[in-house]
C-alpha cells in the first residue's frame, strides 16, 4: 500500500495552519474524503441532478441507476444482497429504525432482556433505553475485563431465555476493543435472540462479512468510511426486514396508496421514505469502490502498524495513561489516553493550537464507560489509511512537550 | 471572567474580521448566561486559555505555563482594568459634554478642550523656531510643536 500516493487523493491533507501541516487523528469521529468521492458528489449536482424513482427522463434514470448501484456496491462490500441494504443517515438512525421497527412489531414483551456491552456508543444505548421505559424491557450490560476486552464469561452468564436481542459493537469507539463478534453472535443465536452489530468503527477499517458473522442486523455510518456525511446504512436479513414495519411513511416507500390504506414497497424502498440523500448515496458507492481498490486487508495491516507504533510512543510518555487493550490484534486504530493534571479538552486544544494536530476529547458519545474512567473526559487519537508514522512522531513529541509544560 | 473582556475585544475585531465573529458570539453567549445567573457551559474560557497559552508552547514554554496556570487571575486583572477604563472614559465624556473639557483639574491635558490649540502656543515656543511665530497659521504652529527639525522643515511654508 503506497501511503504517499493515497495521501495525494485527499486534498485536505495539503492544508496548513500557521505554517503547520494538518495532522488528522480524529478518524473515529469522521474520515477525510478522497477526490474520487468528492468528484462523484459534484458530478451528481453538476451533470445529472434529478430525483430518483420518479421521473422517466434521462437525468432521473441516470441518478436512479447510480443510487441503486451504490446499494449493490455496499451489499457486495459486506457480502449481503442489495435489497438487504437500507440507506439511512447514519448508524444512529439505523439503530433507531431497528428499535422502532421491533417496538411497533411488538417483538418485545414485558420482562424481556436486551444485552449490550459496557463499551457501547450512545447510538447503541439510548434507543434501547426507550424500550426500557416504554416496553418494560430490561437493558443488561456485559462487563469488560481489566484490559478493556469484553468479559465473555459475564456475557455468557447474563444471556438467558429472556434475552430477545443482543446488540453489540464490533470495535469500540473508545477503548477500541475488537469483540469476538462471531462467537457473540453464535451465543445469541443459540439462546434464540436476535443479533445486531454496531459496525460503525469496523466497516471502514477491516473486511466484514455479514454471512460469516451471522448478523441479523448491522448498522454503519458512511462518513467514517470516506463517504459524505448524512449517509449510512442498516443491513438486515431479508426475511427479518420484510417482517419489520416501516420506520417512516410517505413517498417512495409505497407501492400503492388508497384513501385509507397503503401497500408497502419492496425492500429496501420500504424503509427509505421520501427523497433520500442521493448525492450521499452515490458518494458512499464511490467510497466503497475506493476502499475496495486498495483492499481492506491492506488497510487493516497498515493501521495495525501505525497503531503499534503509536501505542508504543504514547505509552512511553511520563504522565500519560492509556486505556486500550494494548495489543494491535485485539483492538482497532485508536489510542485513548489522558494526561495527569491536564483536562482532556485542554490537551486537545493545545495540540491543535501548537502543532495543528486534530484529536478528539470528551466523552466520545460513550459516557457510561468514559466517565467511569475519568469523569472529566479522555483524549482519543484515531488513525486511518492516510496516516503515517511521521505524523505519529510529531503528535507524540508535541504531546510530551505539552505534558511537560502544562502538567 | 475572560468572556467579558473577550466580548468587547472580539466584538470590535468582529466588525472587521469574520473569523472573530464566531468567537464573539460564543463570548456573548457566555456573558448572557452569566448575567442570567446560569453556568457558562460553552467552554469558552477554556478555549481562550488554550488558544492563548498554546501559541507559546513551542516558542516560550515558561510563558505558556504561566498563562495556563494563572489565566483566571489574569482574566480578573483585565476585567478590572477594563471596567476602570470604561468608568474613567465615561466620566471624561460627561465632563467634555457638560464643561467643555474632559479633564476638569488640568484642562490643558485634554486635547478636546475648547481653545486648547491656542493654549498650546507656549509649547511651540520651546522648539526654537527660526521664523516669526506670528506669521504662521495656527495649524502650522501646532504641527511643529516639540521638534526642532520639524520647525526648520516647516519654515518655507510659514514665511509665506
Amino acid at each position: 500500500m503506497n501511503v504517499e500516493k493515497i495521501r495525494k487523493d485527499f486534498p485536505i491533507l495539503k492544508r496548513k495552519d500557521d505554517g503547520k501541516q494538518l495532522i488528522y487523528f480524529d478518524n473515529a469521529a469522521t474520515s477525510l474524503k478522497p477526490e474520487a468521492v468528492l468528484d462523484e458528489v459534484v458530478d451528481y449536482y453538476s451533470r445529472y441532478t434529478a430525483n430518483i424513482h420518479r421521473g422517466v427522463h434521462k437525468l432521473s434514470q441516470e441518478a436512479s441507476e447510480k443510487y441503486e448501484m451504490a446499494h449493490r456496491k455496499v451489499a457486495k462490500f459486506i457480502n449481503a444482497k442489495h435489497d438487504e441494504i437500507i440507506f439511512t443517515r447514519n448508524a444512529t438512525e439505523s439503530f433507531n429504525l431497528l428499535m422502532y421497527g421491533l417496538y411497533n412489531q411488538k417483538y418485545f414483551s414485558e420482562g424481556d432482556e436486551i444485552i449490550i456491552s459496557a463499551m457501547e456508543h450512545h447510538a447503541n444505548i439510548v434507543p434501547w433505553q426507550f424500550l426500557e421505559k416504554n416496553a418494560g424491557v430490561k437493558l443488561v450490560y456485559a462487563e469488560l475485563n481489566e484490559d478493556f476486552t469484553l468479559n465473555m464469561d459475564d456475557y455468557r452468564e447474563k444471556i438467558s431465555p429472556k434475552t430477545k436481542l443482543v446488540s453489540m459493537t464490533h470495535i469500540s469507539n473508545t477503548v477500541a476493543t475488537i469483540t469476538p463478534i462471531k462467537e457473540i453472535g453464535k451465543i445469541a443465536k443459540d439462546a434464540g435472540a436476535l443479533f445486531a452489530v454496531d459496525a460503525a468503527q469496523s466497516i471502514p477499517h477491516m473486511k466484514l462479512d455479514v454471512k460469516d458473522i451471522n448478523a441479523d442486523f448491522l448498522a454503519f455510518s458512511g462518513h467514517k468510511m470516506l463517504a459524505p456525511t448524512g449517509i449510512g446504512g442498516l443491513f438486515g436479513k431479508k426475511e427479518l426486514l420484510e417482517r419489520l414495519p416501516p420506520f417512516m411513511f410517505g413517498g417512495d416507500m409505497i407501492l400503492s396508496v388508497e384513501r385509507h390504506s397503503s401497500e408497502w414497497n419492496d425492500l429496501p424502498h420500504k424503509f427509505e421514505a421520501g427523497t433520500p440523500h442521493i448525492a450521499g448515496g452515490i458518494g458512499l458507492g464511490a467510497a466503497v469502490d475506493y476502499l475496495s481498490k486498495i483492499g481492506m486487508d491492506e488497510i487493516r495491516s497498515h493501521e495495525k502498524e501505525i497503531l503499534e507504533y503509536a501505542l508504543d510512543r504514547v505509552n512511553g510518555i511520563e504522565g500519560i495513561t492509556v486505556y486500550n487493550p494494548m495489543d494491535a490484534e485485539k483492538q482497532g486504530g485508536i489510542v485513548l489516553f489522558s494526561a495527569k493534571e491536564i483536562e482532556a479538552h485542554d490537551l486537545a486544544l493545545a495540540l491543535d493550537e501548537s502543532a495543528n494536530v486534530a484529536i478528539r476529547s470528551g466523552m466520545h458519545c460513550a459516557e457510561p464507560l468514559v466517565s467511569s474512567l475519568n469523569p472529566k473526559g479522555l483524549d482519543r487519537a484515531s488513525f486511518y489509511l492516510y496516516n503515517t508514522k511521521e505524523e505519529v512522531d510529531v503528535f507524540a513529541e508535541q504531546l510530551e512537550k505539552i505534558v511537560k509544560t502544562l502538567g | 471572567m475572560i468572556c467579558l473582556v473577550a466580548l468587547v475585544v472580539l466584538g470590535i475585531l468582529g466588525i472587521f474580521s469574520a473569523s472573530h465573529r464566531a468567537l464573539a458570539r460564543e463570548a456573548f453567549d457566555c456573558v448572557f448566561r452569566r448575567l442570567t445567573l446560569r453556568k457558562c457551559t460553552t467552554g469558552f474560557d477554556k478555549k481562550m486559555r488554550m488558544k492563548i497559552s498554546g501559541k507559546f508552547i513551542n516558542t516560550n514554554p515558561k510563558l505558556s505555563r504561566f498563562l495556563y496556570k494563572y489565566f483566571e487571575i489574569i482574566s480578573w486583572a483585565f476585567t478590572i482594568l477594563m471596567f476602570a477604563s470604561l468608568i474613567y472614559s465615561a466620566a471624561a465624556l460627561y465632563n467634555l459634554y457638560v464643561y467643555g473639557t474632559c479633564d476638569l483639574d488640568n484642562p490643558q491635558n485634554c486635547v478636546f478642550t475648547e481653545g486648547q490649540m491656542v493654549e498650546n502656543k507656549p509649547v511651540v515656543l520651546d522648539c526654537s523656531c527660526t521664523f516669526p511665530i506670528d506669521e504662521c497659521t495656527q495649524s502650522q504652529i501646532y504641527s511643529c510643536s516639540g521638534s526642532e527639525d520639524l520647525c526648520d522643515c516647516l519654515e518655507p511654508h510659514c514665511t509665506g
